[in-house]
């Protein structure tokens, strides 16, 4: 029996030395690895441009890591504290910025940046990537929505909300939580912006959608009610945009849809069940937002998709130097309008959405653009459900006085924004 | 009889092949083990090391000594129990009582380090692209600096104002200052070596070098030691401002310079407070910087459940509708089990088995994929059974909201785990009909009695006694069932009113308390345990009532 025991002393060291071999091992080579986490949409359109930054720089190796987009951010929050988040977040939509602040996973770059870079972006851009005045990323491309029209059915830009009529305006809000983001122009034509602004420009945290502008904008959703913003969560738009006007069947009937460059493929292509595209000038038309019913103008959100720095927990070193380089090559022009070129991606970088200018899509949605960065604060992310709430309660009327149940939205909002404080 | 058999076992030398497939399963266990130690090690998580070694000692212990049989069966069983369940529940209890959550998601060093990194702010001013050198005659660290505003090149070391470097002393790159300037003809270009210093290559660098140039500090200002110019990536640098310096040993902050969102001023000093965030002065009403950490609460998280105002109209709505749903499952998936159990049960049926196994086939397929066909079926505008058995016109948007609305939505899931779960309780009355005796049934058609008091008074409470305890299961299980609400509607449809809390009129607790610690973007863990706590007093306490009623149905006999 001790012969046995001590052949087992010997074979666990045997195979404690194997163990250790392996893992010694792995910290070496992680050293010159740069990982960026995307979804799998961003992951598509940057591999190319990121592969030749990888060709460039032999001394690095980029791995992309793909992640759910609805989920990343919560992956962020648990591996960053263990030492195991990524160097980069590529595809980031700007609003997550405050959020990701507060949660302590993001590390800023100002001191990256030099003064000239600073001028390569298009209005708003570089700004939305600013958060308590730090800078967090840099941006990568924007998307902002527009009215497009099916030429055939209106072959004139609509000057005035009040000019469309009942079923025929498409716009995407769910019956769950609505969709702030899709109804925004509205909200803006009676002059109720999200949050306030102080002198500089910049969002604040006090709800500036009360009082009553707001209330009037409330009073005009129940207004218009279901008949003009449609059932919720209408799978349908795109057929009754794309299609001819049916009276009997009462199919057809959308002339105008909010929305945003992410549907221009299935517009030109069709998908599903309706399969004929349109061309844009022949076909559908980009326009700016209708004026309010009194006259104002409609102003939409800016969104960026962007590229922003990981912080790496204690006790690591996140390689800060190639992690900065590369954020700069995916905002450089060449990378920017090679994203548009391939993607469509309007680019932000200005340089390059000049040379994309001659694409009449991008230029339909930059002219179209009479946009406000969305706000990245942590508070813009406590607004989202009960907002959308309070709207989509109204539309479908079920808020006998609107006015009262905005002003009721606004006041929980305002004490829920203040609680975390 | 039985003890002498495992003795005479034990004593017995066991085979050879018995030896070695003993050490080569706990070689194999052992290398793991040890590897997993060994990473533990490399990332100094010592009280994971020291608990994996002990583990892996008593492991060895237990499976190389003599006799001890009982251990050797039992070990990896509560090894695994208690990784498994143990562990996890300790961890949410504990958890119940911190602030974890998305603000507060990690540890206090994770947390200083956060604010460290951000406590600078970038002045006005130019700045430079730079090469790292070092003097030849003194051997101090500098950067070679090339103005982007005029292209006048210094050179800058540590705690000294920049020095003009005369044109002829330096050598520009043949490369552009700004990397993805493709215009190589006409754009700027940064000096890469100059005489009287030894360009070195950042790649090159030690960490402890590395460290060394990162906390070079160019003077700008010799009265103000918070301002210089700096660079952290070693590709350009600009004037910078420190604006907080963390005192390590007093663990506090302090304010150098005034912020220019009103945050602090200068001389203000943050202090840990009991939320888990830097506070002005440590109190808790005051100022905070971001960057919070998980701290305990106490019972603060039960306090928010009882006395929140927000969560209070929502809370109420969906515990009632958690007890209806839980009951009301238990209630048709019984009924309609025992209905269909009684009649294939019947002597004189053909095929019995044959219909017993189709009307076992929705329990057999996977809950998830029948799940996701039953949101298909009911699809308002093409569902099949919209459009087919009630004869709706297809795409029509008035058809009837199955899930789209809250009363409907309610009645789908109560239908859809009808469907799901009747089979389940279809078998177990089955199988408790069978082992009633026929004698009962036989004896009470003599004494005259009507198939249905044979029925309501001998059948009925015979099966009962089998049953209900299966029946109180049923009730705690659906209590919890999270699949079925969260695949069907995912809680929604969502129309609760005018509040906070993303709560949808299907929304079981269990459902909520996921939405509340995952998903939008405020996760809150340490409320969401707290709830799971008190999912868990609440079945307990129903199941610990139930089984002492079942017993009295037992005394029945």
């Amino acid at each position: 029996m001790k012969q046995t025991t001590r052949k087992v002393v010997g074979l666990i060291a045997a195979l404690g030395v194997v163990g250790a071999g392996v893992s010694i091992g792995t910290p070496a080579s992680a050293a010159s690895t740069l990982t960026v986490w995307a979804d799998k949409g961003t992951i598509d359109t940057i591999k190319s441009r990121v592969t030749a930054w990888d060709n460039a720089n032999a001394e690095y190796t980029v791995q992309l890591v793909e992640q759910d987009f609805g989920l990343v951010r919560d992956k962020l929050k648990t591996a960053v504290p263990k030492g195991q988040g990524p160097d980069i977040l590529a595809g980031a939509a700007h609003d997550w910025i405050g959020n990701l602040v507060a949660a302590n996973v993001l590390l800023p770059i100002d001191a990256n940046l030099p003064n000239n870079f600073k001028d390569d972006f298009v209005p708003g851009a570089l700004q939305a990537m600013k958060y308590n005045g730090k800078y967090y990323g840099v941006p990568g491309w924007t998307e902002n929505i527009a009215i497009l029209r099916n030429v055939k059915k209106a072959p004139k830009p609509v000057k005035s909300v009040n000019d469309i009529k009942d079923g025929e305006l498409g716009v995407n809000y769910s019956a769950t939580t609505s969709d702030p983001y899709h109804l925004y122009p509205f909200q803006s034509m009676f002059k109720a912006p999200i949050f306030t602004t102080d002198s500089q420009g910049d969002w604040t945290n006090t709800v500036g959608m009360g009082g009553t502008n707001g209330a009037n904008f409330a009073k005009w959703l129940k207004l218009k009610g279901t008949k003009f913003f449609g059932p919720p969560a209408n799978a349908k738009i795109l057929c009754d945009f794309l299609n001819p006007i049916n009276k009997t069947k009462k199919t057809g009937l959308i002339k105008y849809w909010v929305t945003g460059a992410w549907n221009i493929n299935a517009i030109e292509n069709g998908a599903g069940a309706c399969k004929t595209g349109l061309k844009i000038g022949s076909g559908y038309a980009i326009d700016p937002f209708p004026t309010g019913p009194t006259g104002i103008k409609a102003q939409q959100f800016l969104g960026i998709r962007g590229y922003l720095m990981v912080a790496s927990g204690p006790g690591n070193t996140t390689n800060v130097t190639a992690a900065v380089d590369l954020m700069r090559f995916m905002s450089s022009e060449a990378t920017q309008f090679s994203l548009y070129d391939n993607f469509n991606k309007t680019p932000a970088n200005k340089a390059a959405l000049n040379r994309a200018k001659d694409n009449p899509v991008i230029a339909g949605f930059a002219n179209a653009a009479n946009t406000v960065p969305m706000p990245n604060s942590p508070a813009m992310d406590a607004a989202w459900t009960i907002w959308g709430k309070a709207q989509t309660r109204i539309i479908q009327g079920k808020e006998a006085k609107p006015d009262v149940a905005w002003a009721t939205m606004v006041k929980t909002l305002q004490a829920t924004i203040n609680k975390t404080k | 009889m039985a003890r002498t058999k495992v003795k005479a076992w034990k004593s017995e030398t066991p085979s050879l092949a018995g030896i070695l497939w003993k050490l080569g399963t706990l070689g194999i266990t052992d290398a793991i083990a040890v590897t997993m130690i060994m990473v533990l090690v490399a990332q100094e998580l010592w009280l994971a090391t020291a608990v994996s070694i002990v583990v892996l000692l008593v492991v060895n212990w237990i499976y190389l000594r003599k006799g001890g049989l009982p251990a050797k069966y039992l070990a990896p069983g509560v090894l695994f129990l208690i990784v498994f369940q143990v562990y996890v529940l300790l961890f949410s209890g504990y958890t119940a009582f911190t602030n974890y959550g998305s603000a507060h998601n990690g540890d206090k060093a994770l947390a200083v380090q956060t604010i460290k990194n951000a406590a600078y702010r970038t002045l006005d001013g130019e700045d430079y692209t730079i090469a790292l050198v070092k003097s030849d005659s003194t051997g101090a660290r500098g950067f070679l600096m090339t103005s982007n505003a005029d292209g006048q090149v210094y050179v800058g070391e540590d705690n000294k104002p920049k020095v003009l470097i005369p044109e002829g002393s330096y050598t520009l790159s043949p490369l552009c200052a700004d990397k993805y300037d493709e215009d190589i003809e006409n754009c700027a270009h940064a000096a890469e070596s100059a005489t009287g210093y030894t360009t070195v290559k950042p790649e090159s660098l030690s960490e402890l070098e590395k460290r060394k140039y990162s906390s070079l500090r160019v003077e700008i200002d010799p009265n103000d030691p918070t301002i210089g110019i700096k660079s952290s990536d070693f590709t350009i640098a600009l004037p910078v401002q420190d604006t907080l310096q963390y005192d390590a040993e007093a663990d506090t902050f302090t304010a150098l310079t005034n912020d220019d969102y009103g945050t602090f001023m200068a001389g203000d000093v943050f202090k840990p407070a009991s939320d888990g965030y830097f506070r002005l002065n440590g109190d808790i009403d005051s100022q905070k910087l971001d960057g919070g950490w998980r701290v305990e609460v106490g019972l603060a998280n039960f306090e928010k459940i009882f006395t929140d105002v927000q969560l209070r109209e929502p809370l109420v709505k969906v515990i009632t509708w958690t007890f209806m749903f839980a009951f009301l499952t238990v209630l048709t998936t019984f009924i309609l089990g025992l209905l269909i159990a009684f009649l294939f049960n019947h002597e004189k049926l053909k095929g019995k088995r044959i219909y017993r196994a189709v009307m076992i086939l929705p329990y057999a397929f996977p809950g998830f994929l029948s799940a996701y066909v039953w949101v298909g079926l009911l699809n308002r505008e093409n569902g099949f059974v919209n459009t087919v058995l009630l004869g709706q016109t297809p795409g029509n948007e008035g058809n009837f909201p199955w899930l789209l609305e809250e009363n409907p939505a309610r009645l789908a899931v109560l239908l859809v785990n009808l469907w799901l779960g009747f089979p389940y309780m279809f078998l177990i009355t089955t199988g408790a009909l069978q082992s009633i005796p026929s004698e009962l049934n036989e004896a009470a058609e003599i004494d005259g009695a009507s198939a249905w008091q044979n029925f309501r008074l001998i059948k009925l409470p015979l099966l009962l006694i089998s049953i209900a305890p299966l029946l109180i299961a049923s009730f705690a299980y659906n209590f919890n069932n999270f699949t079925i609400i969260y695949l069907l509607t995912k809680g929604g449809p969502n129309d609760s009113g005018i509040t906070d809390y993303d709560v949808g009129g299907t929304d079981i607790l269990i459902t909520f308390v996921y939405k509340i610690a995952f998903s939008g973007t405020g996760q809150n863990y340490g409320l969401a345990s707290a709830f799971s706590i008190l999912i868990f007093l609440v079945i307990a306490t129903i199941s610990l009532i139930s089984f002492r009623r079942t017993k009295k149905l037992e005394d029945i006999v």
